[in-house]
């Protein structure tokens, strides 16, 4: 059927795949990034141009799901509808999210998403099919749910220090942050970037799984993957806080988008909650330079 | 000699004052010689040039005044409200109940503009974090902190969802300095599907009628807000009241900017077009007393236009101007390089449309509301734009990007595409500081420039 290419943390793979799609959770990189539909200018979010660039140009797209989290993406739909690639799909996310409307807004969006993948080919799954899908996807995630993307295996040394990423979407490129902090005496003990363990699901409540699959699977996405785009977004500081205390992290390195105005105006407030050091590291969609490289190193020396 | 308008400076109007011309025109309780606010510290008013018509002088006054009739009100009981980012939704709420003023924060954008940076509320906003790399709506956040710009609102009250990343950013730090936020949801607004009801909007965009039921209860969460601030209910009758007096307002600012933007002269500069259009937004605090500044100035232009009087002369290029710019003085520019305004999307025409009045009154707001040119996709906006050329007439097409804000990157090049595509007409993208004295020479150079490019176009 094709591949259902999506970035945000609040689209639901399960969903796609119950309707016959094989999810594809893209990590732009410059690979394939660089020339498409969205142009360099300036102002553009590096991993936004990357990400549309990447997806239009992978073999076997059907579909694009874009969210408004981020008003780029929001925009990005438009440069996608005049380019005439790939069919697309903006999923409304509210973003003040503490009543029930939103929750319930959410719930339609994703339904309407169904009806996108319908118009695609796809067909809507049954109860039993959705909840054979949400089981398959719950069991991967508890196996993996000790792996980052961002923080690579290493040999957690006495010395090492522990440290935390935190932050929005990483490109390819901006992976290997990870592999620098090892490099530098440090270990990953928490990502909380988009792509970590901050913006993953909550176990699906079995109990009413197989009765309300789609009930659950929007519970389990939305309200409890705590996000900077969210208002307030005070869930996503006691998470954070929490998480980086419960880990004994004595570091934050927060990676931000050049341009993300939503993550680097909380840098501050970050810096007020955490008790401990946070570097502020502005990525632009290149393989870190020679200047990140070093305020990542004189950071973690710090740090010892 | 000709008996038509002369743009004044600063110190001119000043001279009016003290030479006794000024004594026949009877002065609202905000009137004065503009003079005064160059001194409280509006230092960019000493740059301007500015209509000489006694009614754009009670415009100006009136817009000066707004903090210190915002401190007469808190003074006198009223509760106030901070409404953020709706642009013209919240406050057509807020003004019908009968103690309540509301005014939009979002207004300090202009504060570094006319203070010329020495306010210090960007220098705030950077210790917060906030830096030069956000809009220039940064120095709301500086507002808030230094607590000196406007009193600080009873009530405060935030749209978000489809709206600017700055903003919503900005609005969530100044949350975070222990004002709280009242969030409230606007949805990106999206054409009906195939089964779903479409429900036609103020403006002529559409939506599926389940995104209004879902504004409209976000807006009775904030009626509620409203209500409770006011110690009493906010009745049907009283909103639709409190609509037919907002609709009174939007329908002089409609007659306005078309017989400004249609007359064979000039009978307005730009100047004092924008502010007038930025009124419609909160009434600039008082209801009653925009509709008087208002008409006054739409009887200015009415004998204008019937004299054929006005500025610039008739061969002045007309432009149509997208967004709002940070440093007033680009205003001015536009016409010493041979332009006229024609046309303008300040990113608030949903608050110069009629508001449904056949309506439920909330679902009349949701649908106002939904209307805004920037909830929805860029395309539609720069269709509506197309619209607007056509009916107006205009010649040339300036985007002024505004620094920082996360949706120009994107939002730009489709308008500029689109609608230069769609009209056939030259476009040129700026991007005005708040201060732009700086880059002056390149804005000039560059409106000159298109400016003659429109004028070719006519002899071809």
């Amino acid at each position: 059927m094709g591949k259902i290419i999506y970035t945000s943390p609040f689209v639901p793979p399960e969903w796609i795949a119950a309707h016959g799609f094989e999810p594809l959770r893209l990590v732009p990189g410059t690979a394939s990034g660089l020339e498409g539909p969205v142009k360099s200018n300036e102002g553009v979010c590096p991993f936004l141009r990357l990400f549309v660039n990447a997806a239009v140009a992978e073999s076997g797209a059907a579909g694009l799901v874009l969210a408004t989290s981020c008003d780029q993406m929001r925009h990005a739909r438009d440069v996608l509808d005049g380019a005439g690639t790939v069919p697309s799909f903006l999923l409304h996310l509210p973003s003040a999210w503490q009543t029930p409307t939103a929750h319930g807004l959410y719930g339609s969006e994703v339904r309407r998403l169904g009806r996108f993948l319908e118009t695609l080919g796809g067909a809507a799954p049954s109860r039993d099919r959705l909840s054979d899908v949400m089981d398959r996807y719950d069991r991967d995630r508890c196996v993996a749910a000790t792996g980052s993307a961002a923080a690579p295996a290493m040999s957690p040394g006495q010395r090492s220090v522990a440290v935390a990423l935190l932050g929005g979407p990483l490109t390819a490129e901006d992976r290997g942050i990870g592999a620098l902090v090892v490099r530098y005496g440090g270990r990953v003990v928490l990502d909380a970037t988009e792509e970590g363990e901050r913006c993953r699901p909550a176990r699906f409540d079995r109990r009413r799984m197989w009765a309300d699959p789609l009930g659950v699977l929007t519970e389990a996405y939305y309200g409890f993957i705590p996000d900077v785009f969210l208002r307030p977004n005070g869930e996503l500081f006691r998470w954070v806080q929490r998480e980086t205390q419960a880990r004994a992290v004595r570091g934050v390195i927060l990676l931000r988008q050049v341009w993300c105005d939503k993550w680097h105006a909380e840098v501050h407030r970050f810096r007020e909650w955490l008790k401990v050091p946070l570097l502020d590291v502005d990525l632009d969609g290149e393989v870190a330079g020679e200047r990140t490289r070093t305020r990542i190193q004189a950071f973690l020396e710090s740090l010892r | 000699m000709s008996d038509g308008p002369r743009q004044l400076t600063l110190a001119e109007w000043d001279g009016r004052f003290v030479r006794g011309e000024m004594a026949g025109h009877p002065q609202p309780s905000y009137g004065g010689p503009p003079g005064r606010h160059l001194k409280d510290g509006d230092l960019r008013l000493g740059k301007l040039l500015y209509d000489d018509s006694p009614a754009a002088l009670d415009l100006w006054n009136f817009l000066l005044t707004e903090e210190d009739r915002l401190r007469r009100d808190r003074a006198m009981g009223r509760k106030i409200v901070g409404a953020m980012k709706d642009l013209g939704t919240v406050p057509v709420m807020a003004y019908s109940l009968p103690g309540v003023t509301a005014f939009y924060p979002d207004g300090a954008w202009w504060t570094p503009c006319l203070m010329e940076f020495s306010s210090g509320v960007l220098g705030v906003a950077d210790a917060l974090g906030v830096d030069e790399s956000f809009c220039p709506v940064r120095a709301m956040l500086g507002a808030f902190a230094a607590g000196s710009h406007f009193p600080a609102p009873d009530l405060l009250v935030c749209s978000v969802g489809a709206t600017c990343d700055d903003f919503s950013a900005i609005a969530q730090r100044v949350n975070g300095l222990g004002h709280p936020v009242l969030w409230w949801e606007i949805p990106h607004r999206r054409r009906p599907e195939a089964g779903e009801e479409s429900v036609p909007l103020p403006g002529g965009f559409a939506c599926p009628r389940e995104q209004v039921a879902f504004v409209q209860s976000e807006l009775v969460r904030v009626k509620s807000a409203v209500e409770g601030l006011a110690g009493e209910l906010l009745t049907e009758e009283g909103l639709r009241a409190g609509i037919r007096e907002a609709n009174r307002v939007r329908s002089i600012l409609r007659e306005l900017r078309r017989m400004v933007f249609t007359a064979e002269v000039c009978p307005l500069p730009a100047l004092e077009l924008l502010i007038a259009e930025m009124l419609a937004i909160h009434f600039c605090s008082d209801r009653a007393e925009s509709w008087k500044v208002l008409s006054s100035l739409l009887a200015v232009v009415r004998g204008r236009v019937e004299r054929g009087k006005g500025y610039f002369g008739r061969n002045a290029v007309k432009v149509f101007w997208i967004n709002p710019v940070a440093d007033l003085r680009a205003m001015n520019l536009l016409e010493q390089c041979g332009g006229r305004i024609c046309g303008t999307d300040y990113m608030f025409c949903h608050a110069l449309d009629g508001i449904p009045g056949d309506l439920p009154p909330m679902e009349a707001l949701a649908r106002m509301a939904l209307a805004d040119p920037m909830v929805g996709s860029a395309r539609e906006r720069a269709a509506r734009i197309c619209d607007d050329i056509a009916l107006f007439g205009a010649e040339a097409v300036v985007i002024s990007r505004i620094q920082g804000a996360s949706h120009c990157a994107m939002e730009g090049e489709i308008l500029s595409g689109m609608i230069g595509a769609a009209t056939g007409l030259p476009v040129v993208e700026l991007e005005v500081p708040p201060v732009c004295d700086a880059v002056l020479p390149s804005l000039r150079t560059r409106l000159r420039a298109l400016i003659e490019t429109a004028g070719g176009r006519r002899k071809s």
